[in-house]
């Protein structure tokens, strides 16, 4: 017990995370909780986030689809954070965890299908690994002389098996991964471990203006067809309608609707081809 | 160029708004446009490299250059530099200022070297390394006037400095200002005292076709073609050889 409470001095966020994990379980039902009930807690969906609920890019990333996905993330978290939080301290790695599950999230709306939900830590746990990468690179005499260790290699070793695995186990999105690992290593590159070869102003600008309209828009992706469809359902009048009906087509199909072509049916047709995104994906 | 990317990808969804204020057919339809545009520039982009390498065979050992530019450029040792400058500003000697002009030339990076290499050399203007680091320093500029006067000087005092080094950079700083003749001559002794390398031979054949001495040319081409044949030559002595080959390509072998 006094180890816990020690533990959980030294690294808080961790144990608050961890804690945040197991009791989001038991109220989605932890072995085998329903997609309904992940999506009323805060799982993600492109749609919702396009509909005015962007926490969901967050409240996703402390849910998971079943006590394999919690117990091999909380275990991913306890033993990745408090290296980290030591490292970096409470407010850093505060910061870090935000920037992964950002990341994974904003990288699978812009890529993914907004109509699949997705839950789990992992594109969190994913941008840990980047800023762990991040300090090896920054404790070297040189950026790649962390390549000289065992343990930092093994660090890479661990990142491409993840990635692998995420390709080969159907249901799991990597995309999110992948948006993880770039939205932790990106921030504590950039932002919050500098090292003393500062990053040039204008590099480390111009990153943090693409993060910021990437995440703007997940939230309001004005050339996607969901959200140019919820435009059409609030137009006042008619003809206004039927121009978000027409982008809304458009952007579903990838070409323009023909002169004598009814928008609604070429959308209904395209979405009755791709139905197959109800399934929850796994973000681990 | 990267940040200028960077930039256009961050703006873009800030475009898609104001082309919304116009219809959302035009702001989907552009972004559709860029879409096939990227599309289009990868498949455009791999068909280029594809047909450089075909076209002109130097085109990957010059990829295999660059990349071991910019290996060593980010991954010298910069820590040590910075101690060193660091340390130069409590005592300062010649040696300790070469030492880190050396460093940060190690790392392509000769706009730090230069000022170390001058003070080096005017501290101590007698130290011909500091002379010869100074002289590849104001060359990688594009100093040649400078670099030609720093090299010249090595090379007058030590023709073999640097293992005849610092006469194949005088050569072909002489080379790139024109003065063939000369650069030829410097060259040749240079290979009489140290036998063929790619480089020296091609910037030899370089300066001899440049003084209409085609035959002399060949004959240099071919020595750099053959020189190492079979073995695996690094990043800079690969690039000169593909060079070389193209160039004999030319002249007829």
């Amino acid at each position: 017990m006094r180890n816990l409470i020690d533990s959980a001095n030294e690294a808080p966020v961790t144990h608050l995370l961890a804690l945040g994990y197991v009791t989001m379980a038991f109220l989605s039902g932890a072995v085998d909780p329903e997609a309904q009930r992940l999506h009323e807690l805060g799982a993600l969906r492109g749609l919702d986030v396009a509909g005015g609920e962007p926490w969901r890019l967050l409240t996703y990333s402390v849910l998971h689809s079943g006590l394999v996905h919690l117990v091999f993330n909380t275990m991913m978290l306890v033993w990745l954070g408090p290296m980290l939080e030591r490292a970096y301290g409470w407010w850093r790695f505060l910061a870090i965890y935000v920037a992964g599950a950002l990341g994974g999230s904003v990288l699978f709306c812009l890529l993914g299908d907004p109509r699949s939900l997705c839950v789990g830590g992992s594109g969190a746990l994913f941008g840990m690994m980047g800023a762990a990468l991040v300090r090896n690179m920054r404790a070297g005499r040189h950026l790649f002389s962390f390549l000289d260790h065992d343990g930092p290699r093994q660090l890479i070793g661990l990142i491409v098996t993840n990635l692998v695995l995420g390709m080969l186990i159907p249901g799991v999105s990597n995309t999110a991964h992948v948006g993880g690992l770039l939205g932790g290593f990106v921030v504590t590159f950039f932002l919050l471990d500098r090292g003393r070869d500062a990053v040039p102003r204008a590099l480390a600008l111009a990153t943090a203006a693409l993060c910021l309209s990437a995440t703007w828009y997940a939230v309001r992706p004005v050339a996607r067809w969901d959200w140019l469809l919820r435009q059409a359902e609030r137009s006042p009048n008619p003809a206004a309608e039927a121009d978000w009906l027409e982008a809304a087509a458009m952007s579903l199909t990838g070409r323009a609707v023909p002169a004598n072509g009814d928008p609604t049916d070429a959308i209904e047709r395209a979405l009755d081809r791709g139905r197959d995104g109800e399934a929850p994906q796994r973000d681990r | 160029m990267t940040v200028l990317l960077l930039w256009a990808l961050a703006l873009w969804p800030a475009a898609l708004e104001l082309l919304l204020l116009d219809s959302p057919v035009t702001a989907v339809a552009w972004d559709l446009r860029l879409r096939e545009a990227a599309r289009w520039t990868a498949v455009a982009l791999a068909v280029a490299v594809a047909a450089a390498a075909l076209l002109y065979p130097p085109f990957l050992p010059g990829l295999r250059l660059q990349g071991q530019r910019l290996r060593l450029s980010m991954s010298g040792d910069r820590t040590r530099l910075r101690n060193l400058q660091f340390e130069l500003r409590q005592l300062e000697t010649a040696a300790r200022q070469l030492e880190a002009g050396r460093l940060a030339l190690g790392m392509g990076d000769a706009r730090t070297a230069l000022p170390h290499l001058l003070r080096a050399v005017e501290l101590d203007p007698e130290h011909l390394p500091a002379r010869w680091q100074l002289g590849l320093a104001l060359k990688q500029l594009g100093q040649l006037q400078l670099a030609a006067a720093e090299l010249g000087a090595v090379v007058a005092r030590d023709p073999v400095h640097a293992f005849g080094q610092a006469r194949l950079a005088y050569g072909t700083v002489l080379h790139a200002m024109g003065r063939d003749a000369e650069a030829a001559a410097e060259l040749r002794a240079r290979e009489a005292a140290h036998g063929p390398s790619p480089e020296a031979s091609f910037v030899l054949g370089r300066a001899l076709l440049a003084t209409g001495d085609r035959e002399g040319a060949r004959s240099a081409f071919s020595a750099a073609v053959a020189c190492g044949a079979g073995a695996k030559l690094d990043a800079q002595q690969a690039w000169y050889r593909a060079r070389a080959r193209a160039a004999l390509r030319r002249v007829g072998r």
